[in-house]
């Protein structure tokens, strides 16, 4: 004769209709924190890439191959790690130079823009390894300045193209890709 | 939950009414605090409740004056109802300067809500005209009404928190609908792939990708380019290869003496994501010297 209701004990509905928009706050805040976590800079693995870069030019024509190391340290530090050979070739196609490269540029940082990803990067340390024997004139062919002369700034764009990679480019075009990840 | 008392008369305190089983016109509508003070005096048959007790319970808590004036005219107006429902025995005891009970001799169930019935309102024009008996709390005259009347709703009636839980359940469930359409598309946003919007093209087994956005109308000139750069560095594509491109010729209309283009080509994961790339960056400065 008693009536039983199938319904939910209202103290316990209370509970779960309170509980239900905290629990919907909750996964928007983890979906903001994934986001931020996944869109600013610096991230804390390396970049990793190699590149071929080559230039022409009507007398002459430069290539160089290199595997590419790029980390974001702490305290706005960079540091950018080159090991590779160059070659220059004449007029005729004839390789006339080869050189190795195998150096570590640190940087001084500051984010220029947030909005275009614009870093100014100052060389403040090159360690140049003993095999390094990358000239002025081949350098200055296939480098960016700073890559070979310390205190020099270049204006970089520094953007992130997917979940893990990130695009190196100058302002003109961009010359690398590199791959976040702890090793290959 | 509904109440059948001798199995005789229906107490649906929901309704605030008393009615004869099975006889929707002989529903006598009773006051908040009267309906209160019944409640009680059921909930603990056989027990005296003591007037403090009714004071409290039936008018301190819900912000109304007590006085053992209106509950000895609530409790009057309660055996005046029964006894017009035809119950002549003693219903509601008087316990001299304790309280009241109703003695565990009478049967009193809880019924199914079935056997609640509507609530026929006639009269309509005689009931705006009658006192508010949900309204007028401090009158007891008020408080019984002898006519088959719905009791009104009020907004200013505290004991009725369902209308309340229902504005809390509602929001509740809007801010949770909100909140939890605005965390799909973060989740959507971020398991989308960030560079599906500068897919170009296929060329052979491997998906083009541009650095920026391309116009649809431009896609060829694109494509062309990237084409003659892959002859001309011999690079070959390969199954579950990503090529991304980007060349000064297609964003500068002008011959600036300085052609520099740029392609990546990456190898995936199963996860579709970027393994190992290989950059290829020219610079050609023969143009403008030509």
């Amino acid at each position: 004769m008693i009536s039983d209701r199938n319904f939910i004990p209202p103290g316990k509905k209370a509970i779960i209709f309170t509980l239900l928009p905290v629990a919907a706050l909750l996964l928007v805040l983890y979906g903001m924190s994934l986001r931020k976590d996944k869109h600013v800079f610096p991230v804390n693995i390396p970049c990793r890439g190699s590149m071929m870069v080559e230039a022409q030019y009507d007398h002459q024509r430069a290539k160089m191959v290199t595997s590419l190391y790029f980390s974001f340290l702490d305290k706005h530090k960079i540091l950018v790690s080159l090991s590779g050979t160059a070659y220059l070739y004449n007029q005729e196609g004839k390789l006339v130079n080869r050189k190795t490269l195998l150096r570590n540029i640190y940087y001084d940082y500051v984010q220029e823009s947030k909005v275009t990803d614009t870093y100014s990067m100052t060389s403040r340390q090159i360690n140049i390894d003993s095999i390094d024997n990358m000239d002025w004139g081949i350098s200055s062919l296939l480098l960016i300045n700073s890559f070979f002369l310390t205190g020099h700034t270049d204006t970089m764009v520094l953007k992130k193209y997917d979940d893990n990679t990130m695009l190196i480019e100058s302002n003109q075009s961009a010359f690398a890709l590199c791959v976040f990840k702890n090793s290959f | 939950m509904v109440y059948l008392i001798e199995n005789q008369i229906v107490f649906n305190p929901e309704e605030n009414s008393l009615s004869l089983l099975n006889d929707d016109e002989s529903k006598i509508a009773v006051s908040n605090p009267a309906r209160r003070i019944l409640l009680l005096l059921i909930e603990q048959q056989g027990v005296v409740v003591q007037r403090e007790t009714f004071f409290k319970k039936v008018w301190d808590d819900y912000g109304l004056n007590a006085s053992n004036n209106n509950l000895n005219h609530c409790i009057s107006k309660l055996r005046k109802v029964v006894s017009t429902l035809g119950y002549q025995n003693q219903f509601i005891v008087t316990v001299p300067k304790v309280g009241f009970i109703i003695t565990k001799e009478i049967i009193i169930e809880t019924c199914a809500n079935k056997i609640e019935t509507e609530v026929l309102v006639e009269n309509s024009d005689e009931v705006d005209n009658e006192p508010d008996i949900v309204l007028n709390e401090a009158r007891p005259d008020d408080e019984i009404i002898n006519h088959s009347v719905v009791p009104r709703q009020n907004a200013s009636e505290p004991d009725s928190p369902k209308g309340k839980h229902h504005h809390y359940f509602m929001m509740s469930i809007l801010v949770t609908t909100a909140l939890t359409v605005w965390a799909f598309f973060i989740f959507y946003n971020e398991m989308r792939d960030p560079k599906a919007e500068l897919e170009i093209a296929k060329i052979g087994s491997c998906s083009l990708y541009a650095t920026a956005p391309v116009s649809q109308s431009r896609k060829s000139d694109f494509i062309q380019l990237v084409e003659n750069f892959l002859h001309k560095n011999n690079i070959s594509c390969k199954p579950g290869h990503i090529l991304i491109f980007q060349s000064e010729i297609f964003s500068s209309p002008i011959n600036t003496g300085s052609v520099r283009e740029f392609l990546a080509q990456c190898s995936t994961d199963e996860n579709h994501k970027a393994s190992i790339c290989i950059s290829y960056y020219t610079n050609d400065r023969t143009t403008h010297d030509q």
